[in-house]
């Protein structure tokens, strides 16, 4: 909806789109300019508090990991893994885990990984690069591509099921390993399908480095992943950025701050004396590309060449590849862990409940879900923070708008409410797990140069 | 049970939060259908992850969707009962007016119908919202008619499975 009070070019003038598409969750972007100068820009996120942390507190801990799975429908692998692992920290049992329990771990992640991936990059965001309004009007004309991202996303679904229970909202992972493991066979039916996915993803990432424009805004972006020193980053590693932050992982609630803005009920998250920082598969790319599995690391060079840039890659509209490339390793990865599975002697270690202090973070699809937890005596949670990854991006994305929005004060309402889209969704950002529908509202003040001309 | 067409026969699914009040119905519907199961048909809860139906749609030969829809004008509680083909049904394409989870289920279902992922019949059984407040319980409104509409889907079903 557009409200233009003049025709004049530096009159005010106003925009409001009411919502945001094509993102999870509600709020609503304000941009204010004067002339070609942007004076605010604000990612006003309403969606009101959950109060996740205040209700775990007097919980049994064995109940945390449901519980947080239900903060978000899209990642609650990621909600899982990461309280399990903190909780596990608690326990005294951090490390016990069975080797194979911790591979189950890294394939229900593939899943989770495998079936937001596809759904952002192909259902999302593909139709900002392509030109089409949604991915409806463009599997008219690119149908196959859709039918062979819905393949791979539903193979994610089928990993997700085999170790949760379920695809939506899973329930089998628990404080110390599983309740249960797969049956070989169940788990070895999936193979084939997984191993279909990977040669049609290995495609797919080719024709999104070769056939896709993309935009070149580049930033100076501070990166912050876990970084594994023997492996891609998924559930385990200390926290490492671009600029000298090295810290195990309890120490990374010291090493950022969160700030309340009057406009947002999400805490912004800053490196504590540095600020913004940017968290997700660009910045898990540039840290760790050494580490991918093979099937995706001999693509790199050809989407580097085909792209235009070596990493590291500094503009956010390469998230688009970063993820293909993280889909590829992820189907990899699977099939890998499926074609060696040996049901666990165990499925979980026994724990006895104690007082403690824990903090662990993992990757979500969309960056770092950090947690920390501290129990009484009989394992009564007495104290939760989580740190969504878009809370800790909300800084970057308003730096990115910042930076685009002068470049689109010549376009026309419309034209230019969907770059700013297209830029937000280079984040996949999910505000439900932040604190739903994104409204856009930009401002022209008159400028007093350009009247006094 | 594969029918004449090699496909299996009915699926139902269901969306929606069950924390979320009336958001709820669709799976406060699927636990009435789950305890007494109609034979040969296949209930499925997909929560808010209406991404999820093509996954599942392209198997059968008949759809039935269960859902909190928000239909300006309809008084909370309202039970809709539509075939999705029929052109003479509610305008519901507009996304913002049927969908409370991020992508549309018009958006999905013409998405699946352009990629032939789904069977020609499908129906959508909804109610129209009052309050979905995460944390808040139903409104009488909408929990009164969850008997009404899992009898309602029952009969369908039953009359589908009869025509294939």
């Amino acid at each position: 909806m557009s409200n233009r009070k003049d025709t004049g070019e530096n009159k005010k003038r106003t925009i409001r789109v009411g919502t945001l598409a094509r993102v999870e969750g509600e709020g609503a972007l304000h941009l204010a300019m004067e002339g070609r100068n942007v004076e605010k820009v604000r990612l006003e996120i309403f969606e009101p508090p959950r109060f996740y942390e205040a209700f775990l507190q007097g919980r049994d801990f064995m109940e945390v990991p449901d519980i947080t799975a239900r903060i978000c429908g899209i990642c609650p692998v990621a909600y899982q893994t990461a309280s399990c692992y903190a909780l596990e920290k608690v326990m005294g049992v951090f490390g016990d885990l069975d080797a194979q329990v911790q591979r189950l771990r890294d394939l229900i992640y593939c899943g989770e990984w495998i079936e937001s991936h596809t759904l952002h990059m192909f259902m999302l965001h593909l139709p900002d690069f392509l030109g089409y309004e949604s991915v409806v009007t463009m599997a008219r004309d690119h149908g196959e591509i859709v039918k062979g991202a819905l393949r791979i996303k539903k193979a994610g679904n089928a990993i997700v099921e085999l170790l949760g229970g379920r695809s939506v909202h899973p329930v089998g992972m628990c404080v110390g390993g599983f309740y249960s493991c797969p049956d070989p066979d169940d788990a070895a039916s999936l193979l084939p399908e997984i191993k279909a996915c990977l040669a049609e993803m290995t495609d797919l990432t080719l024709f999104l480095a070769r056939k896709i424009t993309y935009p070149d805004i580049q930033q100076d972006y501070e990166f912050v992943s876990l970084c594994p020193d023997d492996e891609y980053p998924m559930n385990l590693g200390r926290i490492r950025s671009n600029r000298g932050l090295d810290v195990d992982q309890q120490e990374f609630g010291e090493a950022v701050e969160e700030r309340h803005v009057e406009y947002s009920n999400a805490l912004f998250s800053a490196i504590r004396g540095r600020g913004a920082y940017l968290v997700g598969p660009l910045a898990r790319l540039n840290l760790n590309h050494e580490k991918l599995h093979p099937a995706a690391a001999s693509l790199l060079p050809e989407v580097c060449t085909a792209v235009g840039r070596n990493l590291p890659w500094g503009n956010n509209y390469l998230s688009l590849p970063a993820r293909a490339l993280e889909t590829v390793h992820a189907l990899a990865l699977a099939a890998d862990i499926l074609e060696s599975y040996v049901p666990p002697s165990r499925s979980r270690i026994p724990i006895t409940p104690r007082a403690g202090d824990g903090s662990h973070g993992t990757e979500a699809p969309r960056g770092l879900c950090w947690h920390n937890y501290r129990t009484e005596n009989d394992g009564t949670v007495s104290f939760a923070r989580i740190m969504p990854p878009t809370a800790q991006n909300q800084m970057c994305i308003e730096q990115d708008l910042y930076k685009i929005a002068g470049q689109v004060a010549d376009l026309d309402d419309e034209t230019a409410a969907m770059r700013c889209e297209h830029l937000i969704r280079n984040y996949d950002p999910c505000i439900s797990c932040s604190v739903h529908f994104l409204r856009f509202e930009r401002t022209w003040r008159e400028d007093p140069a350009k009247n006094q001309s | 049970m594969a029918r004449r067409s090699g496909k299996k026969s009915v699926l139902i699914i269901t969306f929606g939060n069950q924390d979320a009040g009336d958001d709820g119905f669709g799976h406060a519907v699927a636990e009435i259908l789950r305890a007494d199961p109609v034979p040969d048909v296949m209930v499925k809860e997909l929560g808010t992850r209406l991404s999820h139906l093509l996954d599942y749609a392209a198997e059968y030969a008949a759809l039935i969707i269960v859902d909190a829809v928000c239909c300006p004008g309809d008084k909370p509680g309202s039970l809709m009962d539509v075939d999705w083909s029929d052109p003479t049904r509610p305008a519901l394409r507009r996304e913002e007016e049927l969908s409370t989870h991020g992508i549309s289920l018009a958006g999905q279902i013409e998405l699946g119908q352009c990629l032939e992922m789904l069977p020609a019949c499908i129906r959508l059984v909804g109610v129209n919202i009052g309050r979905i407040t995460t944390g808040c319980p139903m409104t009488e409104a909408v929990r009164r008619r969850i008997p009404e509409a899992a009898g309602l889907i029952r009969k369908h079903a039953a009359r589908i499975m009869n025509s294939l």
